[in-house]
């Protein structure tokens, strides 16, 4: 099982990759996965809260394109084949 | 000294000052270029005729120290969609003006048979003058002369080829901070409108200007400090942030990957060559190439969301390209490579085009087989064709829904004739419930959902989820205001998430104005903005079927989430009813 994980943004320059690859089962356990081999991340992802969904204001995690937060949050199942992607807070117009 | 408002006939050759309205007093920017379209326009009157009337405004606080406040807004009925029209820009002209002491010109009259003027404004009074030499040339060429000719510390409004063939794409450029015709109330045709009552240029040369009065300089500078405040400390806007150091381009990945970036005339919400022509790939190139970034639009800024873009060797610099340029000039019509695109943005520069309605324009143009999808050289070949004024380019630079109807095609992307940006309200339904009920057109500004509903900015709410009235009219309301403070839209990414910040915008107009105004009365300020603008839509002959988009997307899936846009009519009828 193959998951896709990519990082844009200034998040890119703090991995050093644009891509990595995991075989996590689910969102929570790529989080685990990810941030051990790219730990200058962590703090600029996930918050010191104890809460379910302890993710930084602004930043954006999809699952095949859709927002973990209206998927299962940190629960989303990851299948072979997906793509997570990780942004940090952008905008524009 | 007080504010005036300078009314200008061209065929007349006529320019008066007059004391600005008890009713207007307290309105700047949209705000103002609204009321008096609506006071002083016949709804049903053509555009392009004797009665239209073309209205530059300054925001209430433009002129001042308010941060990220240089913008004027342009307000007319619309060639393009027929309604009523405000469109704006960051340009230090709007500063410029609004330190002269003048809330608004109002253009009028009709065609002129001696050829164009410019307005000349400075300290002392205003004259018109002969323009008549810049006619049919490239505004790049003709700002340098410009600025060789008056200085360089004088403001440009100008139009180009476009507005000269009345162009219902034709918009208004303004100089950057480098003096090039780069910052765009691009939207609408307004140029064309400016074209037609016999102006080409507007210099406005603040030497010695009075500066704008602020009433209660104490609440001005309380407010001033709050909003930079949270301007400086939110992810998106602070120095270093996301706009500050890759550009709004720093959006084509994330609407890419939310499947909501259309692609080849909106067939497709994603494609792996977007990143080609990504914020990140095009801050890493402007590095290569020496270019500059980030780059402000107006002195005061403190986002810097700009950027000067060049040739591969690093000449021609020719300003931005934002976001909404890469993808209508790029993906939209199956092009991926930044230098194509960035050539057809300089084209539309020097002849003074809106890039959306551009980009739209050729992709269905490539739709309706007067091209194939991705033939760079054929794309820049349309440019040409504009340029020359041959009967394919006066029907392009008439825009894209008359571009579509000329050959057939049936998928064309508009609102009240007005081409769609860079969202697919398949993929991202707030953002098309603005498109539908806005009284603009087709207009991402006029309600920027996308912030909800992708960045979680000001809240979360699923894109694809169809519920987003509310969400669209707040958000319509509260650009109103915005647009009429002078503010740049962006301020709004940190003082909806920022109480303090939206404060101390209030505090700021409160300071100007010398009014008592809380952050209650926005909704309410907003509301009767677009009230009035939706009734001269509505004397226009505008009604609610308006308010809907085309066929074709509430009909054909879009991958891939394979959706299609399912807004109840219902529920578009409520946005703003």
């Amino acid at each position: 099982m193959e998951i896709k994980v990519k990082f844009f943004a200034s998040f890119r320059d703090k991995a050093g990759v644009p891509v990595t690859r995991t075989s996590a089962r689910n969102v929570q356990e790529l989080f685990n996965e990810v941030l051990e081999d790219y730990e200058g991340l962590r703090g600029h992802i996930l918050t010191d809260s104890s809460s379910d969904f302890p993710l930084k204001k602004g930043v954006t995690v999809m699952v095949n394109g859709r927002n973990i937060r209206f998927l299962d949050g940190f629960s989303t199942e990851l299948d072979d084949g997906d793509v997570v992607a990780i942004f940090p807070p952008v905008g524009g117009g | 000294m007080s504010r005036q408002i300078l009314r200008v006939n061209v065929s007349e050759n006529q320019i008066d000052y007059e004391e600005v309205h008890e009713e207007y007093a307290a309105l700047g920017g949209r705000g103002l270029t609204s009321q008096i379209v609506y006071d002083e326009v016949e709804p049903t009157c053509n555009p392009l005729g004797p009665h239209n009337k073309l209205v530059f405004a300054p925001g209430i606080v433009t002129g001042t120290v308010a941060p990220t406040s240089g913008r004027i807004s342009v307000g007319a009925k619309s060639p393009l969609t027929g309604g009523i029209k405000e469109a704006n820009a960051g340009t230090d002209f709007a500063q410029r003006l609004a330190k002269l002491g003048i809330k608004a010109i109002i253009v009028e009259g009709g065609p002129v048979k001696s050829g164009y003027k410019a307005l000349k404004l400075d300290n002392n009074g205003a004259e018109l003058v002969d323009a008549e030499k810049w006619s049919g040339r490239g505004l790049y060429d003709v700002y340098e002369e410009i600025e060789e000719e008056i200085g360089e510390e004088v403001g440009i409004a100008g139009v180009g080829i476009a507005a000269e063939l009345s162009g219902s794409n034709s918009g208004i450029a303004f100089n950057d901070m480098e003096g090039m015709p780069s910052r765009y109330a691009g939207r609408g045709g307004l140029g064309a409108v400016m074209a037609t009552r016999g102006l080409k240029f507007v210099f406005v040369d603040d030497e010695g200007a009075p500066g704008v009065e602020i009433e209660d300089r104490e609440t001005f500078d309380r407010g001033r400090k709050k909003l930079a405040d949270a301007l400086t400390s939110h992810d998106v806007t602070k120095p270093g942030g996301a706009l500050n150091s890759y550009g709004t381009g720093v959006l084509v990945n994330i609407i890419n990957e939310a499947g909501g970036f259309p692609n080849r005339n909106f067939s497709r919400g994603s494609d792996d060559r977007a990143s080609k022509v990504s914020g990140e790939m095009k801050a890493e190139e402007i590095e290569e190439r020496k270019g500059q970034r980030p780059h402000r639009c107006s002195p005061g800024c403190v986002i810097g969301c700009s950027e000067t873009w060049t040739k591969e060797d690093g000449e021609d610099p020719m300003g931005v390209i934002e976001y909404e340029s890469v993808w209508a000039l790029g993906p939209n019509c199956e092009i991926y490579d930044l230098d194509t695109i960035g050539e057809l943005n300089r084209q539309c520069n020097d002849m003074g085009m809106d890039t959306i309605e551009a980009g739209n324009t050729i992709a269905v143009a490539m739709e309706g087989g007067v091209a194939e999808f991705g033939d760079e050289e054929a794309a820049l070949g349309m440019m040409d064709e504009i340029r020359e004024g041959t009967p394919l380019g006066r029907i392009l630079v008439n825009g894209t829904e008359f571009t579509g109807n000329a050959f057939g095609v049936t998928r064309i992307p508009t609102v009240k004739g007005q081409a769609m940006p860079a969202y697919d309200p398949r993929a991202i339904k707030g953002i098309g419930t603005t498109y539908a009920t806005t009284p603009m057109g087709a207009d991402h500004t006029a309600g920027y959902a996308i912030a909800t509903e992708i960045m979680g900015v000001g809240g979360d709410l699923d894109p694809l989820s169809p519920e987003k009235a509310e969400l669209s009219r707040n958000l319509q309301y509260s650009t109103a205001v915005i647009d009429t403070t002078g503010h740049c839209l962006f301020t709004a990414f940190a003082v909806l998430d920022i109480p303090e910040g939206l404060e101390g915008m209030v505090e700021e107009v409160n300071g100007v104005l010398g009014a008592d105004l809380t952050v209650d009365d926005i909704p309410d300020i907003g509301e009767s903005i677009i009230d009035l603008e939706k009734e001269f839509n509505k004397k226009a002959g505008f009604t609610k079927e308006d308010d809907r988009l085309p066929e074709f997307m509430r009909e054909e899936e879009l991958p891939p989430h394979n959706d299609v846009f399912d807004v109840p009519d219902e529920v578009l009828d409520k946005v703003l009813s």
